[in-house]
């Protein structure tokens, strides 16, 4: 949080060096995010660039509550939400994030099955409800709060964690067939 | 298939997404060049000025080329050992050694506060308001002179004796005493006490302390020392967040590494989830000329001056009121409009036209239960007022009974 604060500050005061360093500690997780939201890499990177360049348009009125990461992810869920409302283009998600995330398995065997499994949870992350996968991605890749998922889908902190919880039991049970309490 | 059994993991770490270079690249110049922009047109005016002019006499520039000289020869031997970051307590030392070799400076801050009011009080939700401090050391004793302004309010230490003049009413408040600090605890006039308080209190709780080292954008090695502060009353006590120091708070300096003089500082507000900054340091001169005009203060002809309260004939009965008799007394002076008594409540030479016009011929609503609050010494009484005009006023009247007339005086709150 205090780093946060020191880079807010230093960003006010037009500090580029603060920029950069602000995108090289978010950029992977917010372009993680966007990419498992949207399902599609191009429409991530267009997010990931829509969301900073309103933020710095708003720096000059922008008071930190939370985390700068925190806050950045919100903003990349709602935008992700909007573009997948207007023109529903998760569908062609699945096969090509597996495709964009990088391997580090050592040999092709167990490279196949980390590939296999990617794909298979793309698929079933797809086949969520939008709220639940929001829910569970924003927890997991953001590491947003409940409260703070509350937040973005304006709802109460426990329809966040069940949501949350709803979206965690369907994919188990369509990854391995069991439903786990 | 192989069964995925630890889906939240998997999810963590399976779908994470390496941004290639040619995106990071693509995407931080287009970032890059949005803030380029709103840096020229709206970031110009956050960009504090800082001015170090400490090299203005040619004796210093000569006397500064010896010891540069002297530093690069022992460099050579201190750039080959490995140097620990200096702790937060160190920094703040240092910093407050070289405050105390300065001849003069004027910092401006600007905080959320009501502008005219005390110095000190905050509010999350107001406008920020510029403050001022000049201060100029001189070689006689008492040893300084100097000037603190807002807005309504300037305080002025001629090397004698401090005067403070409200403007709105020209009244003046006059102390033999020069510390600065009785009219403002985090006042900057002191900063080397400033420096030296903070370094006391990161000996004694480091935890609370950190300390980070950066190349600054003008290519000078910066020290940020962030200080984290708990307010000592309880969230719901009345003064909580009307005072820095009752605040749990940030603190974020900014230090210029090599001459360990304060660049910027900020003051964070933790409000529930939120941060709110209510003080920010904009401008930071050192060694600079200071006009002489500046540690005068011209006292209005009609001014109001504050007098001790003095030991009245009747004193007993004054002496006996509880703090919600005394606010009551106060409202009723000034219902009726006799201003001879309510100079009773009040430590001053008269009652401005001012202050007759707003309160003259009030009518008393409703006194509420006093209540104390922080370490403040006095009460607060809770009141409602219909004035004259109409309006209805609710509010806490400050009143404080440690004066040597033990009777209460009124403190604030109209």
């Amino acid at each position: 949080m205090l780093d946060d604060r020191i880079l807010l500050w230093r960003l006010k005061r037009g500090s580029p060096r603060a920029l950069r360093r602000l995108y090289g500690k978010v950029e992977g997780d917010l372009l993680t995010l966007a990419t498992n939201l949207l399902g599609r890499s191009d429409r991530a990177e267009d997010v990931l660039q829509d969301v900073f360049i309103r933020f710095i348009e708003s720096l000059d009125t922008f008071e930190l509550t939370g985390s700068l990461k925190g806050y950045l992810a919100k903003c990349v869920a709602n935008r992700s939400r909007d573009l997948t409302r207007r023109d529903r283009t998760r569908a062609a998600g699945p096969l090509e994030l597996a495709q964009r995330v990088t391997s580090t398995q050592a040999g092709p065997l167990q490279r196949a099955i980390a590939d296999e499994q990617r794909r298979r949870l793309s698929d079933a992350l797809g086949q969520l409800p939008c709220e639940q996968q929001e829910a569970v991605l924003l927890h997991l890749q953001a590491g947003l709060k409940f409260r703070e998922i509350a937040d973005v889908q304006n709802i109460s902190p426990k329809t966040a964690e069940s949501r949350y919880r709803y979206g965690i039991n369907k994919l188990r049970s369509m990854l391995n067939g069991q439903v786990q309490e | 298939m192989e069964p995925i059994e630890n889906v939240e993991e998997t999810i963590r770490k399976k779908l994470h997404v390496t941004p290639d270079r040619t995106l990071h690249e693509r995407v931080l110049a287009q970032v890059r060049q949005a803030y380029e922009h709103d840096e020229q047109t709206t970031t110009a005016r956050w960009a504090p000025a800082v001015r170090r002019r400490i090299m203005k006499k040619r004796i210093t520039q000569l006397a500064a080329a010896v010891l540069v000289a002297a530093a690069l020869a022992l460099g050579i031997v201190a750039m080959r050992t490995s140097t620990p970051v200096a702790s937060a307590a160190d920094v703040f030392n240092q910093a407050a050694n070289a405050m105390s070799q300065l001849t003069s400076f004027h910092v401006r801050v600007e905080m959320r506060t009501p502008p005219g009011d005390n110095f000190a009080v905050i509010g999350l939700a107001y406008d920020f308001v510029p403050i001022d401090f000049w201060r100029q050391y001189t070689d006689t004793p008492p040893g300084s002179k100097w000037r603190l302004e807002e807005p309504g309010r300037v305080v002025v230490m001629d090397g004698q004796r401090s005067t403070m003049l409200i403007k709105y009413n020209n009244y003046i408040h006059q102390v033999n005493d020069l510390n600065p600090e009785r009219y403002w605890k985090e006042c900057l006039v002191e900063l080397e006490k400033v420096m030296s308080r903070e370094s006391e209190a990161a000996t004694g709780r480091p935890r609370g302390f950190t300390v980070l080292h950066e190349r600054g954008d003008d290519g000078r090695d910066k020290i940020f020392v962030t200080a984290e502060a708990q307010a000592n009353i309880p969230e719901t006590d009345y003064l909580r967040n009307k005072y820095i120091h009752y605040s749990d708070h940030a603190k974020v300096y900014q230090f210029d590494a090599e001459t360990k003089l304060l660049e910027h500082l900020e003051i964070y507000v933790h409000d529930g989830d939120r941060d709110v900054l209510v003080f920010r340091l904009v401008e930071a001169e050192y060694n600079v000329e200071l006009d002489a005009e500046l540690f005068r203060l011209e006292v209005p002809e009609d001014a109001i001056y504050s007098i001790p309260l003095e030991v009245l004939p009747d004193n007993e009965r004054y002496e006996a009121m509880t703090p919600k008799e005394a606010a009551t007394a106060f409202f009723t002076a000034c219902a009726e409009e006799d201003w001879e008594e309510l100079l009773k409540f009040m430590g001053q030479t008269r009652i401005s036209q001012r202050f007759k016009d707003y309160l003259g011929g009030l009518e008393i609503v409703e006194i509420g239960e006093p209540f104390q609050s922080g370490d403040y010494p006095g009460w607060f009484i809770p009141y409602q007022i219909r004035l004259k005009s109409g309006q209805v006023k609710q509010h806490n009247l400050a009143l404080r009974k440690d004066n040597q007339a033990n009777r209460f005086e009124l403190d604030g709150g109209i």
